[in-house]
């Protein structure tokens, strides 16, 4: 990882988020503001070649940025954006303007309408990624309607064209958004649990009862030890999909990343509520914004539940072998395998 | 994190890499027609004369130096080696100890006698060890041990009793953790470690059948034992120091993912073989697998990544702590969830090997969170680590 570049995206992220924004554009959905402050630091660029103009890091160099924008709940899908922007550079394509997030629950019906169906981030996202009909697109939401469900804080969203937007951006061939989404979102959904497992320690030796911080108690002390193992447990998972750059169709990284951390998000999130008591259920108290986050970013792109059968076909199908070959030919990180630059 | 440092991902050395070939050929020769069952004791399968083989490979004591016989190899030839060892379900309990624990104890702490005594016979597997810890009073709370060794005008005497000690009724030798001075009210003050030859008189070791029908634990009872001045090892009176320096060693390798692995690939094979021949592969197998395959290979990089942390002479004991915990539960969840899927239909499972397999791997799980530290007290060591003690 290249931590000069991490540590100054953290900065950045931390400085832009905090709380009252991050609600602010949850509940107004207009994040115009702090994506101009974020486009104008250079960070979108990271993933695009230097010969045109980015930093030509590598995802795994890049791989705190991703986790500073879990851990301080941006409201915004950086990390699509930078991988929307490294295929337009390698297209040869204009840049587009405002950020860019990914679906792959888009339908085209037979007369041209467009439905993509809970799109993360689309209520603040420019743009919207998706493979329709063997070829990928950029679509712009500004030309789409908005439907529910609303949820609170929510910016998730139901878009629907009604005709073809004339400025669709066209992305060539099919891209594997399935498991850049899986990726991302393991190493998203890390930062975010590591966020949650400090602010749930934190409160454990802040609040007292029976005379002592309620941390103090084995029953408490137990439940978060457990709580970090997982934590640390995604975080590992989250990095090792990161090592091979951009993952391609099938990715068992991809999956194993995602599976692993939608498999730890019941456990950390139920026990951060449940440390937390009754004040971690209030609109005013902080905690939902990450546990709403881990429990809608579990879904996305697919639960554990679709990651642990794509594997676990892909192990008893297409492999002979003992369950170590396995993990050593496709789910094992070697020094010269890693992408650096 | 609020844990020091979350752990990032590291790599085995290519010299490590290529260690791999050569233990499978190796393992292919000694392990054929072995049956799942008798693998699956793992690290408690005991076989001196595949110990003996080990060793003309010069792979006991991999990590102890060439001038005493040892293969001089780094913590990450170490990892290779067992993880192929570990995986097959290798006899390896015979050298184990000595090779994981004493070896690297007296090659730190011991004299120049001793570690020229001591260390070739461990590495040409003559000399087993066990380690004497636990008592009847003392399990958890360690400290607590009543075992003691009065220093007289030449040597000690030694008297008191050891309980689940594996492997003491095939042993050569104990390390054994006794009281030196002061009472159990010194707690971690006053306690050393000894190297009991237990071929001395006045030892008596009585063997524990376990559920399984297995005897690998024992009582050891001492009765006036007299000890040389050179039996003691390291200081006397940091004995507890010396105790925790080994724990990170201990808890934070392959052996604490790998104890279902005999299981799990029996269970895959016949998957791939008769479940598909009865109804298909459903889903829910799948998923099974893909869900036990992706932990697997998390801990494996959180293993590699903390043996990283150790030969680079740190000592991560919180996150081995962690590692530990998270596996062993890996290794319980194993069991329990193959047992779950194959009896989830009607058909009958007429696979013996494999029905034993699982009825071996059941009823001895609860031991692999109770060996080593319990959950519990690793659970309160990863909540001091996390600012809550």
């Amino acid at each position: 990882m290249d931590s000069l570049f991490n540590d100054a995206a953290d900065k950045l992220l931390a400085n832009l988020c905090n709380l009252e924004t991050v609600r602010q554009v949850e509940l107004t959905h207009d994040a115009v503001a702090m994506w101009t402050t974020i486009e104008d630091s250079g960070f979108t660029d990271a993933w695009v070649d230097e010969a045109a103009g980015g930093a030509g890091l590598s995802w795994h160099d890049t791989f705190g940025l991703l986790l500073a924008a879990g851990r301080h709940a941006l409201p915004l899908p950086l990390g699509p954006t930078m991988y929307v922007r490294s295929l337009l550079a390698q297209a040869g394509h204009a840049q587009i303007q405002g950020c860019a997030t990914l679906s792959t629950q888009a339908i085209q019906a037979p007369l041209g309408e467009v439905v993509a169906h809970a799109v993360p981030f689309g209520r603040v996202a420019v743009w919207v990624a998706m493979n329709l009909n063997g070829k990928a697109w950029l679509l712009p939401t500004t030309a789409a309607s908005h439907e529910g469900p609303a949820v609170y804080g929510s910016l998730q969203s139901r878009l629907r064209w009604a005709t073809w937007p004339a400025n669709a951006i066209s992305l060539g061939d099919v891209k594997p958004l399935r498991e850049v989404g899986a990726a991302l979102w393991a190493g998203m959904m890390a930062g975010a649990m590591t966020a949650v497992l400090d602010r749930t320690v934190a409160y454990a030796n802040e609040r007292s009862q029976f005379g002592k911080s309620i941390g103090k108690f084995q029953a408490i002390q137990q439940q978060l030890s457990q709580m970090a193992e997982h934590v640390h447990a995604v975080h590992m998972a989250a990095e090792m999909a990161f090592a091979h750059g951009a993952p391609a169709s099938g990715d068992p990284l991809a999956a194993l990343a995602k599976g692993r951390a939608s498999e730890a998000v019941s456990l950390v999130a139920a026990t951060a509520h449940g440390v937390h008591g009754a004040m971690g259920t209030t609109a005013e108290y902080p905690l939902h914004l990450w546990t709403r986050r881990l429990h809608e970013w579990r879904m996305d792109f697919g639960s554990e539940a679709l990651w642990q059968r794509l594997l676990g076909e892909s192990l008893l199908l297409e492999s002979a072998g003992s369950v170590l070959d396995f993990v050593l030919t496709r789910l094992s990180i070697e020094a010269d395998s890693i992408e650096s630059t | 994190m609020s844990l020091a440092q979350p752990l990032s991902l590291a790599f085995l050395p290519s010299h490590a890499l290529a260690m791999r070939q050569e233990v499978r050929a190796f393992l292919d020769e000694h392990l054929r027609g072995m049956p799942a069952d008798r693998r699956a004791r793992s690290w408690m399968g005991f076989d001196a004369s595949f110990s003996k083989a080990m060793a003309r490979q010069g792979w006991v004591g991999v990590t102890l130096p060439q001038a005493y016989g040892g293969a001089g190899l780094d913590p990450f030839c170490r990892f290779v080696l067992v993880e192929e060892m570990l995986a097959r379900g290798a006899p390896v309990s015979a050298h184990w100890i000595a090779d994981r624990q004493s070896g690297p104890l007296i090659h730190k702490f011991g004299s120049a006698v001793q570690k020229a005594f001591y260390l070739p016979k461990i590495c040409a597997a003559e000399a087993f060890f066990c380690i004497g810890m636990s008592e009847p009073q003392s399990g958890s709370d360690l400290v607590s041990v009543r075992t003691r060794a009065v220093k007289q005008d030449k040597g000690w005497k030694l008297n008191g009793q050891k309980l689940w000690t594996t492997n003491a009724h095939r042993s050569h030798y104990m390390i054994a953790l006794v009281r030196t001075s002061g009472t159990t009210d010194d707690r971690q003050q006053g306690l050393s470690q000894f190297i009991v030859d237990l071929s001395l008189p006045g030892i008596r070791v009585r063997s524990i059948e376990d559920l399984t029908g297995d005897a690998h634990f024992n009582e050891v009872f001492f009765d006036d034992v007299v000890l040389t001045d050179d039996a003691l090892i390291g200081t006397e009176g940091a004995g507890w120091q010396q105790v925790t320096a080994e724990l990170a060693f201990e808890r934070s390798g392959p052996e604490r993912i790998y104890s279902s692995m005999v299981l799990l690939d029996a269970w895959l094979a016949y998957l791939r073989k008769s479940a598909r021949a009865i109804g298909g592969l459903t889903d829910s197998m799948a998923r099974l697998a893909g869900r036990i395959v992706i932990q697997l290979a998390v801990l494996r990089s959180m293993s590699i990544a903390t043996t990283s942390r150790l030969a680079a002479g740190e000592s991560p004991v919180i996150e081995a702590a962690l590692m530990k915990d998270l596996g062993t539960q890996l290794e319980q969840d194993i069991p329990a969830w193959i047992a779950e899927e194959l009896a989830a239909g009607d058909a009958p499972v007429t696979d013996d090997e494999l029905l034993l397999t699982l009825s071996y791997v059941t009823q001895v799980a609860p031991s692999y969170s109770l060996r080593g530290g319990t959950r519990e007290i690793l659970r309160g060591m990863i909540a001091r680590g996390l600012g809550l003690r």
